[in-house]
């Protein structure tokens, strides 16, 4: 991981110069360094004055990355969100059968959920690391890769598949992955609670009326999911359009995975400007207000 | 299942060219999983230097599957008789390498020759259980899929199951080896057993004594705890009240937990760094304190209301009318009864504090009151190596994974009540 200006704290320097005349030391101080210095200010404080300017907002529409931001937000979101939903579709559907272990697997599925986001991040950094992280060294080994691949630091890399060339953004590619992986536990959970609740009559009538494994799925599971999975999408979009810890601990925001999110911090924090640093947060705030109408609108009471 | 079901064809022949391919098809694919997990597996704990013979894997497959295919009574192959066709073809298979099993660069007695043959029974007897009650003279429709199923829950296995434990794995073993160790062979992910203790435990030693982990257990431990006193004192209070009592804005109230919920952390760290910094709260155990319970409220207070609302009002009445007071009927009737919510409650606060990594990282800059989270970036920042950092993570981790799976039950009930941000 490169070097980050941590801990948000604000990096202030003053250079104070002093001159010390003939009355100073005629009052019995040898030492100028004896005496500490005193330092005193005064400044209205700006939680309580009443003085407001649309400066900050202009700041942050005018920084060149908030399109790119905003679109990498999006990214993130939607394939992350996707990507989650459909391993824990699958991973709900292997243990909905009763067998020994199953509860000792459910549990097991639970853990990328239930760990501490510092401790996974970490891991995963260092998994994919391309100096002596394991994934590079196994894929190297077995001819996968040509050569070892740094997952978190490379912006694009270049397809070529079916004679199409393309360029894959392959750091905000990594970081969905680490979403998908991290939160499908979640959606594993209440979509096994959701089959648990399909009347088994239905599975047996089909059976008598000689439909395929295949069938039964899309016409009876799926349509039975439609209500969960809908609440389960709007829910985890919304979170993950939300989300910071996780991008911000694999990559900073660093090799296009900035998203709104890290460009709040970025502006209160790391370039110490609170004011564009809230403005974005308001930004940030009014695009998920959209979201969360639509949340209210559409998820069914009590979901 | 349906296949089952229909007696008819159990007269029919067992078995048919169609039939014979399709288990082929089936041992081919069983094979390639087995081998190929053999191989990684002989490279990761084994530290051998391996290729997959995927080929071969596939060929050797596809023989025993044709074998199973053809010896079937009544849809099923016997026990015995797998038995046999996986030994069979591993004695081939260790006579065509002449004793080191194709993949393996050097002679390893349990990675080669025992491995390859635990790999091959495996492959056998997966499929035969693939196969098993398939109707191989006519291969239908439903047939094919059946089996396409079957070799997607099996795929499906492996692959939850190594991106699940794989990670958890690697940090472990990471804290328990020295960068040499790393550099000199990356892949190889055991244990070396032949040093000493000690030298073995040194990230833990060094994670614990030198940098003050022990002491930053405890405030992680302090500052969960109290977040969790916190949270139910006041949830219990609010979740009564949104669910029993009468008031105007009820129902505005109830939903607007809802809302709280979804608000994202980024935005609140800064308006509260602002105003902590003014109020001297910043840096201090006691602002983390107002700033926890005041996040996890709202999971409590949701997942709290959904439990009192499954509760009788009867027998509250019934308190009521015998002279309890509003909080005798709480303490008495309500808490006793909703004991599995209140558990399930605590323990997502207690994960959720034990967790939280933002405002433990932009609020905290002295190190004597660090949280676990804001320790380990604290050790990151300072470019110790990488077994310290990942002997930390597993000091994060161990603790909830502990609670975890003691309390499992409460868990998962808890979540799919409360649905849990994350």
């Amino acid at each position: 991981m490169q070097p980050r200006h941590l801990g948000g704290r604000l990096p202030e320097n003053l250079e104070l110069s002093f001159e010390a005349t003939q009355t100073y030391f005629d009052n019995g101080q040898a030492d100028p360094k004896e005496s500490k210095p005193i330092l005193q200010g005064k400044a209205p404080n700006i939680l309580t004055n009443l003085t407001f300017s649309l400066e900050n907002f202009a700041t942050v529409f005018r920084s060149s990355d908030f399109w790119p931001s905003f679109r990498v937000t999006l990214y993130y979101t939607i394939f992350g969100t996707i990507g989650a939903i459909l391993l824990g579709l699958f991973a709900a559907q292997l243990l909905n059968v009763q067998f020994p272990g199953q509860g000792l697997l459910r549990g097991l599925f639970l853990f990328p959920y239930v760990a501490p986001v510092i401790a996974v991040a970490f891991t995963w950094a260092f998994l994919l690391d391309p100096l002596s992280g394991a994934v590079n060294a196994l894929g190297v080994r077995y001819g996968i890769l040509q050569a070892p691949i740094n997952f978190l630091g490379q912006r694009n890399i270049p397809i070529h598949l079916a004679g199409l060339d393309f360029r894959l953004p392959l750091a905000l590619t990594a970081i969905i992955f680490f979403e998908a992986w991290r939160y499908f536990p979640f959606s594993f959970l209440f979509i096994l609670a959701r089959f648990q609740a399909i009347p088994r009559d239905m599975y047996e009538a089909a059976d008598v009326d000689g439909a395929s494994p295949l069938q039964q799925f899309w016409f009876i599971t799926l349509p039975q999911l439609a209500g969960i999975l809908s609440t389960l999408f709007l829910l985890r979009f919304i979170w993950t359009f939300n989300k910071f810890d996780d991008i911000f601990l694999l990559t900073g925001g660093a090799s296009g995975t900035k998203t709104l999110t890290v460009q709040v911090f970025d502006h209160a924090f790391e370039l110490a400007d609170i004011g564009a640093g809230a403005a974005a947060a308001v930004i940030l705030f009014a695009i998920l207000t959209i979201f969360l109408i639509f949340y209210f609108r559409y998820a069914p009471e009590g979901e | 299942m349906a296949v089952a079901k229909d007696l008819t064809a159990r007269r029919a022949p067992s078995r048919s060219p169609a039939g014979i391919l399709t288990a082929a098809v089936m041992g081919a694919l069983a094979g390639g999983l087995t081998i190929t997990l053999w191989t990684i597996s002989a490279t990761i704990f084994g530290g051998l230097d391996t290729t997959i013979p995927l080929g071969w894997a596939l060929l050797t497959g596809a023989a025993i599957g044709a074998a199973i295919g053809t010896l079937r009574r009544e849809r099923q192959t016997d026990w015995g008789t797998t038995l046999i066709i996986g030994l069979a073809a591993a004695l081939l298979w260790l006579l065509a390498s002449a004793g080191k099993p194709l993949g393996l660069t050097t002679f390893h007695l349990f990675w080669g020759p025992i491995a390859s043959l635990l790999a091959l029974l495996a492959a056998a007897h997966l499929t035969r259980y693939g196969l098993r009650d398939l109707q191989l003279a006519a291969v239908g429709r439903t047939q094919l899929e059946i089996l396409l199923l079957r070799i997607l829950r099996a795929v499906g296995f492996v692959f939850f199951l190594s991106v699940v434990i794989f990670p958890f794995y690697f940090m472990l073993i990471s804290s328990l080896k020295s960068r040499a160790e790393v550099l000199q062979n990356p892949t190889f992910l055991g244990i070396d057993l032949s040093k000493k203790l000690v030298d073995l435990f040194v990230g833990y030693r060094e994670v614990l004594v030198t940098f003050n982990f022990w002491r930053l257990i405890l405030n992680s431990t302090f500052v969960a705890i109290v977040t969790v006193i916190v949270t139910l004192g006041l949830s219990i209070l609010g979740a009564y009240a949104v669910t029993r009592l009468k008031f105007p804005g009820r129902s505005l109230l109830s939903r607007s937990i809802l809302l709280i919920y979804m608000f994202p952390a980024i935005v609140l760290v800064i308006p509260l760094y602002s105003v902590f910094t003014q109020l001297g709260l910043r840096d201090t155990l006691p602002g983390l304190l107002i700033v926890y319970p005041a996040t996890t409220l709202p999971v409590a207070l949701y997942m709290l209301r959904s439990y009192f609302q499954t509760l009788p009002k009867d027998l509250e009445e019934a308190g009521m009318i015998d002279g309890c007071s509003r909080l005798g009927v709480i303490w008495r009737i309500t808490l006793p009864l909703s004991l599995p919510a209140l558990a399930s409650v605590g323990l997502y606060v207690f994960m959720i504090a034990w967790n939280e990594f933002l405002f433990a990282f932009m609020f905290l800059d002295s190190p004597e009151i660090f949280t676990l989270s804001r320790g380990m970036v604290a050790l990151d920042s300072q470019e110790v190596p990488r077994q310290f950092l990942m002997a930390g993570a597993v000091i994060v981790t161990v603790p909830i994974m502990v609670l975890f799976f003691w309390f499992e039950k409460y868990l998962v009930g808890g979540l799919t009540a409360g649905s849990v941000k994350g």
